[in-house]
């Protein structure tokens, strides 16, 4: 059911990481300093400011035409949640959703970059439904989306769908609890992977950012609460993925790799950033982007409980390695990016970002991090009072 | 006295044996009696002259002789609508239905086939005294009133024992209760017009309900109901060109083949860019199509001029698989309505005869929980809205613009809402 990656491999983008064992390594210092910068643009709404922002964006990283050229792109977007549901009267792309103007726009300049095939993946809510037809239950037209560029497709990864197999991701060093993951095959079969996230605060992690963004790439078909228990169960791409990844009351399909057991396994808060700082290691992001333009605080979505609030902080950000831009991400929501359990906004859980620097996958120290695009003084939208 | 299309019936408590209670009933909107036993012949005698008192003749739908249903196609196994009572107790977390959403007990489907079914004959539904009858809430009894006005269909008022009892004493809790009741019959009324608007729906479900073909059929119309997927239905042997207008797609329910006529206009909608779902048999008649590049887990799919036929690899032995299949093979492109904050609500759709409105009323099958923060949205253009709320006058509603769609903020409500829509652009 499964077959090793043979795409872009995490060796390949953090060389220094990999040769060494995980306790031995020091926070941060692996990071790959090309990787590590950032842009942040100010943009007022979806209109016709946008698509120039994130050019520019682009641009000041380096331009898009090196990474994509002729290249397969797979770009992973945020919808997390029922596309029924709503932040009070709040579209979902207004507060939980990576924003579809945002979707198209990025589409639409690594079409112009030269890429020769581009996929939109999601693994949709509880669903094994055509990610188009998701996205009109959500009120959205996919097709301003597949029309941005030449050759765009749209896939929901919840199940393995048109391939042959699931492709297996390993977690370097084993990983703090997942040694690998099976995931749908279009994340090994792209030549860059483009996490498209919203700037949020998250229940479980603190924060749901470009890294946080890659939970939903977890087939629901072996991660799901309907999972085969040996094997993938096709038919199961239902329900969410609460049994398995967040409470750790069972195990995914035996046919993939096991979490580890041990202290703290059944504890959700101290699982999940564990969870997204081994994906962010075992399936590396080669571009980092995030929607704060339009967003919500309080939480990841309508779900939660608590001071949930639609925000317009304005915001673009963009950048070469997860941890890194979601660093600064972090910075400008208003907390520290180095903060540890007990500081806003990992008050009961565990740093996610300095757990995938321990794997070696980027630095979220701000002084090793250099900022192209709107200063971080003039960024920070701070999300809580 | 009336013809039964104009009764308004109450099913009289078995527990009210003195005619005088029958001053409840006095200058309300209740016109009919249905008594229980012979040994009411008391009431029988003082009601007599001032209320029809007619035998019904309960059966269950799948018993009812659609062809010569009687004065009403009085179905006695109709579910008492709610959030499904088994959901909601265990563990205190809701219990999914095959959507992933809480499962709803709910009567729209069976109404819309009964009316189908029956022709111009009333369509009557009752249920058995629920488990749970003497919880029951205000809330419980309006939605029961809804269900069956927004549908098309009359439910007697029905009094649990104990509420029952508190009116007959003078219960002043009962009798608010009661008074509330009145009331909201007496706006249901007042909108029967409402009932003589067709349906809205672009999927149209072809079958005889014949046979073995009965039970797919009725549980496709269960499941699709509970999608939200609004529907028209018609009978192979009776197609018409108008009972295609307007349809983006049609599933042909039944193994037969079939009828030639019927056959002849599917093949002529398919060329014109429509899309016909069938199992194998039928396909059969359907004449020469070619085969398609799309594929699909459960259908082959065919081209026939502009349109697409999904012939069925297998049998349809989960019609909640099949409701969705016809749902996403026609796309939801085609809902022309979406709600959102919705998880508890079914909403049924009509058209005015003029083409030029739209009415969507939401039912909220929740009991314990208003309806808020609902958003219905829309592609079609909109001249205006306006929300209709029992016992309160018609308001406007604004009329948010986004990229390509409208939106209506509904305001919170107990268990019903309409929402009238006028068109920019019609049929």
């Amino acid at each position: 059911m499964r077959k090793p990656c043979t795409g872009i491999t995490r060796r390949s983008l953090f060389p220094a990481a990999a040769a060494l064992p995980l306790s031995s390594l020091p926070p941060f210092a692996d990071a790959p300093g090309q990787g590590a910068r950032v842009s942040i643009a100010r943009c007022p709404d979806y209109g016709a400011a946008l698509t120039p922002a994130l050019r520019a964006m682009f641009d000041q990283l380096g331009g898009l035409g090196g990474l994509v050229r002729n290249k397969t792109v797979a770009i992973k977007v945020n919808l997390t949640g029922s596309p029924d549901s709503r932040l009070g009267n709040t579209p979902a792309e207004y507060a939980q959703y990576t924003h579809p103007a945002v979707i198209g726009a990025t589409v639409r300049l690594i079409g112009e970059a030269g890429a020769r095939r581009i996929r939109v993946l999601e693994g949709a809510f509880s669903t094994d439904d055509p990610l188009e037809e998701f996205m009109l239950q959500v009120g959205w037209d996919p097709l301003h989306i597949l029309n941005a560029a030449a050759n765009v497709e749209m896939i929901n990864t919840n199940i393995r769908g048109r391939f042959k197999q699931y492709a297996r991701f390993n977690t370097p060093h084993g990983g703090h609890l997942f040694p690998g993951f099976d995931i749908n095959a279009s994340y090994e079969e792209c030549d860059v992977l483009v996490s498209l996230a919203k700037l949020k605060e998250h229940g479980t992690c603190g924060v749901t950012l470009s890294m946080k963004n890659m939970f939903g790439a977890t087939p629901l078909t072996i991660y799901g609460d309907n999972a085969g228990k040996d094997e993938p169960d096709e038919k199961g791409a239902r329900g969410g993925r609460g049994i398995i990844m967040h409470a750790g009351r069972r195990q995914p399909s035996r046919s993939a790799p096991q979490p580890k057991q041990g202290a703290g396994a059944e504890n959700d808060r101290w699982r999940m950033p564990r969870i997204v700082a081994d994906l962010t290691a075992a399936r590396p992001i080669h571009l980092s982007i995030v929607d704060g333009i339009f967003t919500m605080s309080g939480g990841e979505g309508p779900w939660n409980y608590g001071r949930l609030k639609a925000i317009r902080p304005g915001l673009l950000l963009a950048g070469l390695n997860p941890v890194s831009t979601d660093a600064v991400a972090t910075a400008c929501m208003g907390f520290d990016p180095l903060a540890r359990r007990g500081t806003p906004p990992f008050e009961t859980r565990d740093n996610c970002l300095l757990l995938a620097a321990e794997l070696g996958a980027g630095t979220p120290d701000l002084k090793r991090i250099e900022v192209a695009g709107l200063s971080m003084p003039d960024a920070v939208f701070p999300f809580r009072d | 006295m009336l013809p039964p299309s104009g009764w308004v019936p109450f099913e009289w408590p078995a527990t009210w044996t003195n005619p005088s209670l029958l001053r409840h009933l006095e200058g309300g909107p209740l016109n009919c009696i249905l008594l229980s036993s012979n040994e009411q012949s008391a009431i029988r005698e003082a009601a007599s002259g001032r209320f029809d008192i007619p035998q019904i003749a309960w059966r269950k739908s799948s018993e009812l002789n659609w062809k010569s249903p009687g004065q009403v196609a009085a179905i006695g196994d109709a579910v008492w609508p709610e959030l499904a009572r088994r959901s909601r107790e265990s563990n205190g977390s809701m219990e999914a239905g095959p959507t992933g959403a809480p499962w709803l007990d709910a009567n729209g489907w069976l109404i819309l086939m009964a009316r189908f079914r029956a022709g111009s004959v009333p369509v009557w539904i009752r249920s058995e005294s629920p488990e749970n009858a003497d919880q029951l809430q205000l809330a419980n009894y309006r939605l029961a009133i809804a269900e069956a006005g927004a549908y098309g269909a009359t439910r007697p008022l029905w009094l649990a024992p104990t509420l029952a009892s508190g009116i007959a004493s003078g219960n002043d809790f009962a009798l608010a209760t009661w008074a509330k009741l009145l009331n909201e019959l007496r706006w249901h009324q007042a909108r029967r017009e409402y009932s003589a608007w067709p349906g809205f729906g672009r999927l149209l479900i072809l079958t005889a309900f014949s046979g073995a073909n009965e039970y797919n059929a009725t549980e496709v119309l269960n499941l699709s109901a509970r999608r939200n997927l609004s529907f028209r239905l018609a009978d192979p042997g009776d197609l018409p060109p108008a009972q295609l207008q307007g349809i983006q797609s049609v599933l042909y329910v039944d193994a037969e083949p079939l009828p030639q006529p019927a056959a002849a206009a599917l093949r002529r909608f398919v060329e014109a860019g429509g899309l016909l779902l069938c199992m194998k048999q039928p396909a059969g008649t359907l004449g020469a199509l070619r085969p398609s590049a799309e594929l699909h887990p459960r259908f082959d799919l065919f081209q026939a001029g502009k349109g697409r036929v999904a012939i069925s690899r297998g049998a349809w032995d989960d019609q909640w698989v099949l409701a969705q299949d016809a749902h996403l093979l026609m796309s939801r492109r085609h809902d022309a309505v979406r709600l959102f904050n919705g998880s508890s609500l079914l909403f049924h759709h009509s058209v005015s005869p003029d083409g030029r409105r739209w009415l969507v009323q939401l039912l909220n099958y929740s009991a314990h929980d208003s309806a808020s923060n609902v958003t219905l949205q829309t592609w079609a253009r909109l001249a205006s809205a306006r929300i209709l709320l029992p016992e309160l006058a018609p308001a406007p509603l604004e009329i948010h613009r986004e990229t390509g769609a409208s939106e209506l903020y509904i305001p919170r409500f107990s268990t019903y809402a309409a929402v009238e829509l006028e068109l920019q652009d019609h049929a």
